[in-house]
């Protein structure tokens, strides 16, 4: 049962919390915003083309004035009559040809820039996600479009990430699965011929059980793996709270860890965070059952939560089978197991998982181990 | 018995569900799409309705959203695919009671039909039983070994919330969250307190007790 904090009891929280911390506002989106300079240029430019229009209002007006002064001294010999329909063709006229030619002038500048944005968005609809628009003029000052010129960049960056991560996905897909489902199919088919014992029946059917569940939990974990690995940015921020989270965690794997009679020690903090909630609890959700799956029964798992000078600090230990160095330094790659014995086997990506999701919300993860003693992970969160 | 209608495109998987159910001693009605299964309930008495998302014709969305906009409140338990919070978050918004994402492990969905149908028959009747003691939610009584008592609102609030879910966990902030509301000026010391009041009152029923789990919270344990 997925169990939300009731609307009311969150905002209050929120907003003591946000009295708390004036400054931080919870975004919504982690997007590149415009950098001081880039404002500074916007409000600029806008000043500059307020000042341009009104100079083409004033030498339009000063050019007909000219004409028309021309037009009445020289022809003051010819006497043609000039009632006021001619006198507002001539200043329409005058208007039309002097607005048209100063404004063009002007604007190619603004529409150079524009021009090229609008090559760079026919380039990626063509399906080239590499194109790229100049963000710095030669100088190597932000140019007055700057912050559209950025963004392009950045929409083309995640472009180019979901082509690879497609690319990507199935290349992983298709090496992790064809294990499993090659002893699956193989002990199928030996399943179908007549001559097997009832050990040999029964020991296939295991084989193909286990390597189904596996490849159960495998189609999970991989697309969500895939998702992060191209990630940039974190949608879906919410505010809540990190120790009931925790806690709601390790609820969820009461059954394996009741059965284990394993005992756990907490001590969190109550500290509220802001990110994507369900990323965060992929996070507790791989550290904790890997902490009861390598802790013997009887054993314990403890969870210090804290803060320390705008850092939060997660220290996960247990007091399992531990590590040795060579495991330690490789628990982190994708698809590495360290125990590949038939019951604890896993699938190797957990970690990983937990190691991205770390570094999209810009925090780190250690471990420390100790064969026969037991591991302890450090997660650091910047606030 | 219970009837349970399982609602699902693929036929194997639709054969497996209902082989599983079948063996739990649950009655199976199968349909292949919404439709089929609105034409069902209008034949059959059904008690739980086991449903998958991706259907042709009409998906689970649109079949849950018609069931609850007529007043229909069987208990659903959607079972896709689709893993994104997203489409869970829209499941429970339509209506559905429970989700699980395929592929799913029949053993768990046999104990979350069986919680289900439960929750179920409590919400039916208002009443709870556990043992030789029974939890009136109307009144507010409490009918047991030690009397009949009316109880706190809190309190039997409290207590019929724990006893509802058997052997889970509850944190001291969700009982607080979902039992008192926020205009009160309660913290989690308070859930301890009323905790321990339902334990003075209920010290010698033979049929629960109040757990403290360390750390976490509190549950509430059947005894058989």
């Amino acid at each position: 049962m997925t169990k939300k904090i009731n609307s009311s009891a969150k905002a209050k929280r929120a907003d003591d919390a946000s009295k708390r911390k004036k400054d931080k506002k919870p975004k919504k989106w982690q997007i590149v915003t415009a950098s001081g300079q880039e404002i500074k240029h916007r409000y600029t430019m806008r000043f500059w083309f307020s000042i341009i229009v009104f100079f083409l209002f004033l030498i339009t007006c000063v050019f007909t004035a000219t004409i028309f002064y021309i037009i009445q001294g020289s022809l003051l010999t010819v006497d043609i009559p000039l009632n006021s329909t001619a006198l507002i063709g001539a200043v329409a006229l005058s208007c039309v040809v002097v607005g048209v030619a100063l404004t063009s002038i002007a604007s190619r500048f603004i529409f150079k820039r524009l021009d090229k944005i609008s090559e760079g968005m026919r380039e990626i609809s063509k399906g080239n996600y590499k194109t790229r628009v100049k963000e710095k003029d030669k100088k190597g000052q932000i140019s007055e479009f700057g912050d559209l010129e950025r963004s392009f960049n950045q929409m083309a960056t995640e472009l180019d990430g979901i082509e690879i991560f497609r690319n990507d996905f199935i290349d992983n897909f298709s090496h992790e699965f064809k294990t499993p489902i090659v002893l699956i199919r193989g002990f199928a088919k030996q399943m179908q011929s007549e001559q097997l014992t009832e050990e040999q029946k029964r020991e296939y059917l295991d084989i193909i059980v286990s390597e189904s569940e596996r490849l159960a939990n495998m189609s999970t974990n991989i697309l969500l793996l895939s998702k992060l690995e191209n990630q940039q940015i974190v949608s879906d921020r919410t505010d809540f709270l990190l120790d009931e989270q925790i806690r709601n965690v390790i609820i969820l794997l009461e059954e394996a860890w009741g059965e284990k009679n394993i005992e756990f020690e907490l001590e969190l903090d109550e500290i509220e965070y802001n990110f994507n909630e369900e990323m965060m609890s992929h996070v507790w959700m791989n550290l904790f059952s890997n902490a009861v799956k390598f802790t013997e029964s009887g054993g314990k798992i403890s969870c210090k939560l804290y803060t320390e000078n705008d850092l939060v600090i997660c220290k996960i230990s247990d007091s399992g089978v531990g590590m040795d160095e060579s495991t330690l330094s490789r628990i982190f790659e994708k698809f590495y197991q360290g125990d590949t014995s038939h019951k604890t086997r896993g699938h190797g990506i957990g970690l990983n998982i937990v190691q991205r999701i770390i570094t999209l919300a810009r925090g780190s993860i250690k471990v420390e181990s100790k064969l026969g003693e037991g591991s302890t992970f450090t997660v650091t969160l910047p606030m | 018995m219970f009837n349970i209608m399982v609602v699902e495109d693929d036929a194997n998987q639709r054969k497996l569900m209902a082989t599983v159910l079948g063996q739990y001693g649950y009655t199976v009605l199968t349909a292949c799409d919404g439709i089929e299964a609105l034409d069902l309930l209008d034949k059959k008495h059904v008690d739980l309705i086991i449903l998958d998302i991706m259907m042709p014709r009409m998906d689970g969305f649109e079949f849950t959203d018609t069931l609850r906009k007529s007043g229909c409140n069987i208990p659903i338990l959607m079972v896709s695919a689709k893993q994104s919070p997203l489409d869970k978050r829209k499941g429970f918004i339509i209506g559905t009671d429970d989700y699980m994402t395929k592929p799913v492990d029949e053993e768990e969905m046999v104990l979350r039909v069986g919680a289900l149908l439960r929750r179920s028959k409590i919400i039916n009747e208002h009443k709870l039983t556990v043992g030789s003691t029974t939890l009136y939610y109307d009144s507010l009584t409490v009918h047991s070994p030690e009397g009949e008592q009316e109880l706190p609102q809190k309190e039997f609030l409290l207590l019929f919330k724990l006893l509802s879910y058997p052997n889970k966990i509850f944190t001291r902030r969700q009982l607080m969250d979902e039992i008192w509301d926020m205009d009160s000026e309660s913290d989690e010391r308070t859930v301890d307190v009323h905790i321990s009041r339902l334990r003075d009152r209920y010290r010698s029923n033979p049929d629960f007790e109040i757990s403290t789990v360390r750390g976490l919270g509190y549950k509430a344990v059947h005894h058989k």
